[in-house]
């Protein structure tokens, strides 16, 4: 994914690093860009596949 | 005997270190924590072109400047230890933000090798990398690699075992503004008889500009006798340039790795004419506010005020709930459940079900709804990172960097979890003005959607409102910059091209929101009711809310209004919707509503905020940023209702 404020390209799994420590809820399910720490929330394969699109074309369409 | 050659493996985090670092030597690898801290280190053997060499992997590392442990022992490694090679690995997806490190490597001198891993992926992604063109701009190898198929390792391996340094010393490469380079060149000068280091006297001066607290006890115990010389030119700087001087550092190696990567790298799209302009417009605080307040109007005030709360909440609430839901529920339980006390947890006044779940599903939900649809918007159409970088110039005057936006705006949707990100700013001055404005004058989104659906038929009372909480906001910041020590921060990001929104992700992006936020917000709503069910049961919640009549008299508000503040200690969207509630019943007028509005804005973070509050910036500035926050909200509001009712004003 493609993180939408400092624009940094990274796996899904890179940001959630930080769970372990976090003293809230395990399974917020945002995604923290591991760069400028920017929070999304994940996008659920089901949503994904409502709307056809694969991660990599997702990504492509936010580069454009 | 000389020691063995000696390979150090750099660059951010999960680019495919590790998976080098295996590929070069093998199984065999001692993991160690490094001296003094807890960040694991990897060390082993490996025999590249018949000679045998030791590999660190260091941990992930963006920039020679460290904010987190992990950065910072990679780092100590690169100061401390001699390298033969220093590999520099980047996710080639990444490039112009990733390249800067490699700059910074270069500045130190040390023997660099850039590998472009992941290049399948950049690929995929439409990105074609010129290596040789990179190779001859920067004057070091650059190696394409896949380092999870193995591709490039055998050429990686010929270039390490064939590495020689490069030429051109770090002047040549990368040069600052004339008074920039004026001091570096006297701080090399006076760091003439320092031995310790293996990175570039250079690069320590630019550390040591950068008020790098590490580097200058470094250099206090290398060369004391020079070390009172070195600070007193390093803050003559300081004084004299108008902008942190990291930030110009920054800025000056971000400009060389657009201009590197723009000759290598061949996909990059550039926006049109048209967005150009605009993209200009927006970050120019002459055009920038206005663009801004209009967006704020349209897709706040219009939107989810207006449209969001004026006819969906409307509809929901009271035709939906008080029309059929809510009588049918007290129907059903009044047949099932007798006793009356035991049923008020369900259907009460305060109960779980005729208000928790009301205030969750009929009022939060259509609210947060619009305003992460709105969100999502301003987000892909590539708005938000330009915003950040117009209200970097304002944050910086009240002592935060640009940077601070993300916890910021991150607060709109939850300001416990935008606590959290406060720990990604770079320095104790910042985390700390960040926490407090956080919890003084940042409403979340449910509450930012209650109010403006209060004010939103009232457009004098909003500008009140937004005007005063927006005043707090700098004038708290400021002061707060002023007392607490340290120098200014710095912010520099990357600006991705305009776009137009796309339908498929800004639904995405709001379904995936509101369903986050919804889930979090229902069972804790449920829960509130439950306590107060208990604390009515129990006389705790009488108890409380006399506490509280006192204060709320004072500002002006009726004693109802008492447990609104209550509700928002527990959950700052409750409380707002317990304040909806109150309007609804036509409980306060105009000047009333305006002042209860500021009070809950700036009243004392909710139990989970404050929890987090004392995490992480601990108990004694945790705890003095709530009893702040408790006298100033309420100070605040006593002085807005006094003004408003000597003024005669009409809302």
């Amino acid at each position: 994914m493609k993180c939408a404020l400092c624009g940094l390209m990274f796996d899904g799994k890179e940001g959630t690093s930080d769970c372990a420590r976090c003293p809230l809820v395990k399974a917020c399910r945002l995604i923290r860009c591991p760069k400028c720490g920017f929070e999304t929330p994940a996008e659920p394969e089901w949503l994904r596949r409502i709307f056809g699109k694969s991660k990599e074309e997702t990504n492509r369409e936010i580069d454009r | 005997m000389r020691e063995s050659n000696k390979l150090i493996i750099v660059g951010s985090p999960n680019v495919g270190k590790s998976v080098l670092f295996n590929a070069l030597s093998g199984s065999y690898a001692t993991v160690s924590n490094y001296p003094g801290t807890t960040v694991e280190v990897l060390r082993g053997k490996a025999v590249i072109g018949a000679i045998e060499w030791d590999i660190v992997d260091t941990p992930g590392l963006y920039s020679f400047y460290p904010i987190s442990e992990e950065e910072r022992v990679a780092r100590q490694i690169l100061v401390n230890e001699r390298s033969d090679v220093v590999i520099h690995v980047v996710d080639a997806k990444n490039l112009e933000q990733l390249v800067p490190l490699t700059l910074q490597l270069l500045e130190a001198e040390l023997p660099t090798l850039l590998v472009l891993n992941i290049m399948d992926e950049a690929e995929k992604a439409g990105v074609r990398i010129d290596a040789a063109a990179l190779a001859e701009q920067l004057g070091i190898p650059v190696v394409p690699a896949v380092a999870t198929t193995g591709k490039g390792v055998a050429e990686l391996r010929t270039a390490i075992s064939c590495y020689a340094a490069p030429k051109a010393t770090s002047r040549n490469l990368l040069e600052y503004p004339e008074p920039i380079e004026k001091v570096l060149d006297e701080i090399t000068a006076l760091l003439a008889p320092m031995q310790s280091a293996h990175i570039s006297r250079r690069a320590l001066g630019l550390l040591l500009l950068k008020d790098d607290a590490e580097i200058m006890e470094m250099i206090r115990h290398s060369v004391p006798e020079a070390f009172g010389r070195i600070m007193a030119v390093v803050e003559t700087l300081w004084k004299s340039l108008p902008e942190p001087i990291e930030y110009r550092i920054a800025v000056r190696q971000k400009q060389e790795a657009c201009r590197l990567v723009s000759l290598a790298v061949a996909s990059e799209t550039r926006p049109s004419g048209f967005r150009e302009v605009l993209s200009r417009l927006m970050m120019n605080p002459l055009t920038g506010f206005p663009i801004m307040l209009c967006v704020l109007y349209l897709g706040l005030y219009k939107f989810v005020g207006e449209f969001g709360a004026g006819t969906v909440v409307n509809f929901l609430e009271g035709t939906v709930f008080e029309g059929y839901i809510n009588p049918f529920l007290i129907n059903i339980f009044t047949r099932i459940i007798p006793w009356a006390p035991l049923r008020g947890l369900f259907v009460g006044e305060f109960g779980m079900l005729t208000l928790g779940l009301r205030y969750a599903v009929a009022l939060i939900l259509p609210l947060v709804t619009f305003f992460f649809l709105v969100f999502a918007i301003i987000e892909d159409t590539g708005y938000l990172p330009r915003l950040a970088m117009l209200i970097d110039r304002t944050f910086k005057k009240i002592g935060l960097s640009g940077r601070a936006v993300i916890p910021m705006v991150l607060g709109l949707g939850c300001a416990t979890m935008a606590t959290m990100v406060t720990r990604t700013l770079p320095t104790k001055r910042e985390r700390v003005i960040a926490t407090l404005l956080l919890a003084l004058a940042v409403p979340c989104s449910a509450q930012l959607g209650v109010i403006l659906a209060l004010l939103a038929g009232r457009p004098r009372a909003m500008l009140i409102w937004a005007g005063l909480v927006g005043l707090v906001f700098l004038l708290v910041g400021y002061l707060a910059a002023r007392i607490l020590p340290g120098r200014q921060a710095s912010f520099y990001i990357e600006v991705p091209p305009l776009r137009m929104p796309k339908l498929s992700n800004v639904l995405m992006k709001t379904y995936t929101r509101v369903a986050w936020y919804f889930r979090e917000v229902l069972p804790l709503f449920l829960l509130a009711s439950a306590l107060i069910w208990l604390g009515q049961l129990t006389g705790l919640f009488d108890l409380l809310i006399a506490l509280l009549r006192k204060p709320v008299a004072l500002i002006g508000l009726p004693q109802e209004a008492a447990r609104i503040f209550l509700f928002g200690f527990f959950r700052r969207d409750y409380g707002a919707a317990g304040l909806y509630d109150l309007n609804k019943h036509g409980a306060l007028n105009g000047i009333q509503l305006v002042v209860a509005c500021v009070a809950l804005t700036l009243f004392l973070p909710c139990i989970a905020q404050l929890l987090m509050n004392v995490k992480e910036r601990g108990w004694k500035t945790g705890a003095a940023i709530s009893v702040f926050i408790l006298f100033f909200s309420f100070l605040v509001a006593y002085g807005v209702n006094l003004v408003l009712i000597a003024l005669g004003v009409s809302l």
